[in-house]
């Protein structure tokens, strides 16, 4: 049993949760995921690093209620334990002194990026945090991210912050501009990481997407996270999660993403009314 | 009456408003708070017109019609005020997909909603297929906010039963409170608060179920938005089958439309008639019944002391071997009257002629739809069709078959298992409280291979080598019963009792009790038979 140390909600339907997991913060690596069970019965899902502290023997992930696995997490709260976390896994990020690193995220990637973003600046990069949401209210991290970026870059699809548009978009301009990005690495939902990927291909800026595919054990025996990179079939848990995005089979990711679309949606129609007290406590308007 | 609109001059109604004398014609003018089963409103401003000779821009919902009006529906100026007006809505409605540049790529790559917490955005929003807002965002081609959007951060409100209430996506179009009111004469909701306070709520800050919510689902059905939803039907999306037909669940026979995933699945059901609200069990229960995990989905027979899934004309023939030695006296068939009278017109044909037996039972449920019998004496082996007799009784019989839509205590001692379609999977003729005869029609499939009743009985006949049984459909066995005309009951004077006051609802259905099957029952405040029972009564 793992103990839920602190939760809050840092943006409408995204919550920030502190696990108490010492073996998993001894090693973890930028990069690098862990998957969760809730309970005994619970789906096992793999949840991005998002930070750690090896001292308190904690980790940070960012979950979003996107179904019935994650809705039970987040109805958990401070106090509460998960049943089973397995980390870290996954092939660390490449962390060197590339020049310019662009990290381009949306959704749980903006909570994903923050130790990638340390790590790279410790490695002695310029780096430019470019993050993506809907609406200026769906922002979050921004202190934690301008602290260890050059430049944090945010941008709203509706215009209500910063540029409007999508990351992919600030990314193509600065290379149109004539920018050097040396490395860019995209985290959020395949569509996301897709466009990313599109928008540098034609410049030739090496492009790494953090896949997130239905996963089952996380070492490598199932096969359930099968992508196609270079026409090759690769493990996302024991060959990802990062992968070169010019060379992902984006339509069969979103395929094999929604394989199970119709018994994801009749698990989450059965769940039953949440007991008020346990409802996620109340992010105060900034 | 003669009026003139956008240059066609059309006949009016008596009492008839611009806006809907305007659709019944085929002209189309953007509304939104306004909604065919109810009054006008006048709060959302979208139908604004021109109307010679009144000031301003009148809301054509809140005009009548009058002889010689002459109105101008789309002109420059309407179209700009309509945008302005939208663009105040989408300002406190998370809006940021309608404004997206990749709208069009995101759609065919993520067709489907992401099944969020708080919905904040189209790709969201359990809504997304059939939202009014958005239809409308498009047809007026807006593309961008004139000020940042506020998001009031309300909790989403997921504690009572059956339905979910998200009102960071609420336009204030009061068509809730305005339903609630006319369906029950007292709305149990209403706008709380002022100004950009202003929301959907109870009284005093209490839940649904503390502040006497019938749980009708009309405010859901009524919704423009995604605010309201039915926690069960929310991510299936847009249905892809209606069809009319009657719920059985209790005497009342209200005439309901039961949609259909493109699965076939029942989703949702709710009222035909938009003037006279349905109960919960109407509303809510059939889907969630009919999916439950419980369904027995494929024929079962004892081998050894296990129960082992068989195909059909395996479990067929075990029956018919095992339950020819009891043709006679020692045979029973046991069904309640909420099978369609083509069952009961099969089961009792089955029982006289194919095993010479005076037993075929057919219990009257109680006014809480309650079944419970007991079985002839003598009776040595039993086909039940529900959970209806003592269990142990039924372990004192040599053969047990028991043909149903759920596992039971009972069904884990049969020696045949034969799973049938019930509902909403059926189609048929049923008599209800009246004694009308109201139409079954079939909504969705079956689980795995479940059969009608009257369908398994008559191919066990076959089997049996009985002649007479080989009927074409339902339809056939009503031919021979000489059923007149049954017609859905879609007009009604009254409110069914357990629509007004969901403690009259029925408890159990075909001896399965429904809160048994249906998670959102046990929530609700107790019916008068569990109360009797608590008190030991």
């Amino acid at each position: 049993m793992f103990e839920i140390c602190a939760k809050r909600e840092v943006a409408p339907n995204v919550h920030e949760l502190v696990i108490r997991a010492p073996a998993i913060a001894r090693k973890a690596r930028p990069g690098q995921f862990a998957i969760l069970m809730v309970d005994d019965k619970s789906e096992r899902v793999p949840y991005t690093l998002c930070d750690w502290d090896r001292e308190a023997g904690t980790i940070t992930l960012v979950v979003q209620e996107v179904g019935q696995s994650s809705r039970k997490l987040v109805l958990l709260k401070a106090g509460d334990h998960v049943a089973h976390l397995a980390g870290p896994l996954g092939v660390p990020l490449e962390i060197e002194a590339f020049g310019t690193v662009a990290l381009a995220a949306g959704c749980y990637g903006i909570g994903a990026i923050l130790n990638i973003a340390r790590a790279m600046k410790a490695a002695g990069n310029r780096v430019l945090s470019i993050v993506e949401a809907d609406s200026h209210y769906l922002h979050y991290y921004r202190a934690e991210l301008a602290a260890v970026s050059d430049e944090l870059i945010q941008t709203t699809t509706d215009g209500s912050q910063g540029a409007k548009g999508h990351s992919a978009d600030v990314i193509k301009h600065k290379l149109e501009r004539g920018e050097q990005l040396h490395r860019v690495i995209a985290v959020g939902c395949p569509f996301m990481m897709m466009l990313t990927g599109n928008a540098t291909k034609p410049f030739g800026v090496k492009t790494l997407a953090a896949l997130n595919p239905i996963m089952l054990d996380g070492t490598g025996m199932c096969g359930a996270c099968r992508v196609t990179v270079s026409s090759q079939t690769q493990f996302a848990c024991v060959d990802g999660p990062y992968f070169d995005a010019h060379e992902i089979d984006w339509a069969e990711l979103f395929d094999r993403k929604a394989a199970y679309s119709d018994e994801e949606i009749q698990a989450v129609a059965r769940t039953e009314a949440v007991a008020a007290r346990q409802q996620p406590q109340q992010r105060r308007p900034a | 009456m003669r009026l003139t609109i956008d240059n066609h001059t059309l006949r009016g109604c008596d009492g008839e408003s611009v806006l809907q004398c305007a659709l019944r014609h085929n002209i189309r003018v953007p509304h939104l708070c306004t909604h065919p089963s109810l009054p006008a409103f006048g709060a959302c401003r979208m139908c604004v017109v021109e109307i010679d000779g009144m000031r301003g821009f009148p809301a054509s919902c809140a005009t009548p019609a009058a002889e010689g009006m002459v109105v101008r529906t789309d002109t420059a100026a309407l179209r700009d005020l309509r945008r302005s007006i939208l663009e105040l809505i989408l300002i406190e409605h998370p809006s940021a997909c309608l404004l997206c540049d990749k709208q069009v790529l995101c759609e065919e790559l993520r067709p489907h909603a992401a099944k969020a917490g708080r919905t904040t955005g189209c790709h969201t929003c359990n809504n997304k297929d059939v939202c009014e807002v958005r239809d409308l965002a498009r047809d007026l081609h807006i593309s961008a906010l004139p000020v940042p959007p506020v998001y009031r951060d309300l909790p989403l409100e997921r504690s009572d039963p059956f339905i979910d209430r998200d009102l960071n996506l609420c336009i204030l179009c009061g068509r809730c409170v305005r339903i609630c009111k006319a369906q029950h004469g007292r709305s149990t909701i209403d706008f709380i608060g002022r100004g950009s306070h202003t929301h959907i709520g109870e009284a005093f800050g209490r839940s649904l179920t503390e502040a006497g919510c019938r749980f009708c689902g009309s405010c859901i059905d009524v919704c423009p938005t995604g605010s309201l939803a039915d926690r069960y039907a929310k991510w299936y999306g847009a249905a892809s089958r209606f069809t009319a037909t009657t719920c059985i669940l209790c005497d009342a026979a209200c005439a309901v439309t039961v949609h259909a995933s493109a699965q076939r699945r029942a989703v949702m059901a709710h009222g035909i008639n938009t003037r006279v609200p349905i109960c919960v069990l109407g509303r809510f229960a059939i889907p969630e019944f009919l999916n439950g995990a419980g369904r027995l989905k494929a024929p079962q027979v004892r081998i050894g002391d296990r129960l082992r899934e068989v195909a059909w004309p395996q479990a067929l023939a075990a029956v018919a071997e095992r339950l020819t030695p009891f043709v006679g006296n020692a045979f029973a068939l046991v069904c309640d009257s909420t099978s369609t009278l083509e069952d009961r017109h099969v089961f009792q044909r089955f029982t006289r002629e194919v095993m010479q037996s005076p037993h075929y039972v057919e219990i009257q449920p109680d006014e809480h739809g309650v079944s419970r019998s007991g079985l002839p004496g003598g009776v040595r082996a039993a086909l039940l069709t529900g959970d209806f007799v003592d269990l142990e009784r039924v372990q004192a019989l040599e053969l047990l078959i028991v043909q149903d839509c759920y596992a039971t205590p009972a069904s884990e001692c049969a020696t045949v298992v034969l799973p049938a379609a019930v509902l909403a999977e059926v189609g048929g003729t049923w008599v209800d409280g009246e004694s009308r005869m109201r139409p079954l029609r079939r909504a969705c499939d079956p689980p795995g291979v479940a059969k009608p009743d009257w369908q398994i009985v008559c191919e066990l006949a076959v089997a049996m080598a009985a002649a007479g049984f080989a009927y074409e459909s339902a339809a056939a066995v009503a031919a021979e019963i000489g059923v007149g005309n049954a017609a859905l009951r879609i007009k009604r004077a009254d409110t069914p009792l357990a629509a007004s006051d969901p403690t009259n609802r029925r408890t159990h259905f075909r001896g399965h009790c429904l809160a048994e099957k249906v998670g959102g029952l046990r929530q609700l405040p107790a019916t008068a038979s569990s109360a009797l029972a608590a008190v030991g009564g």
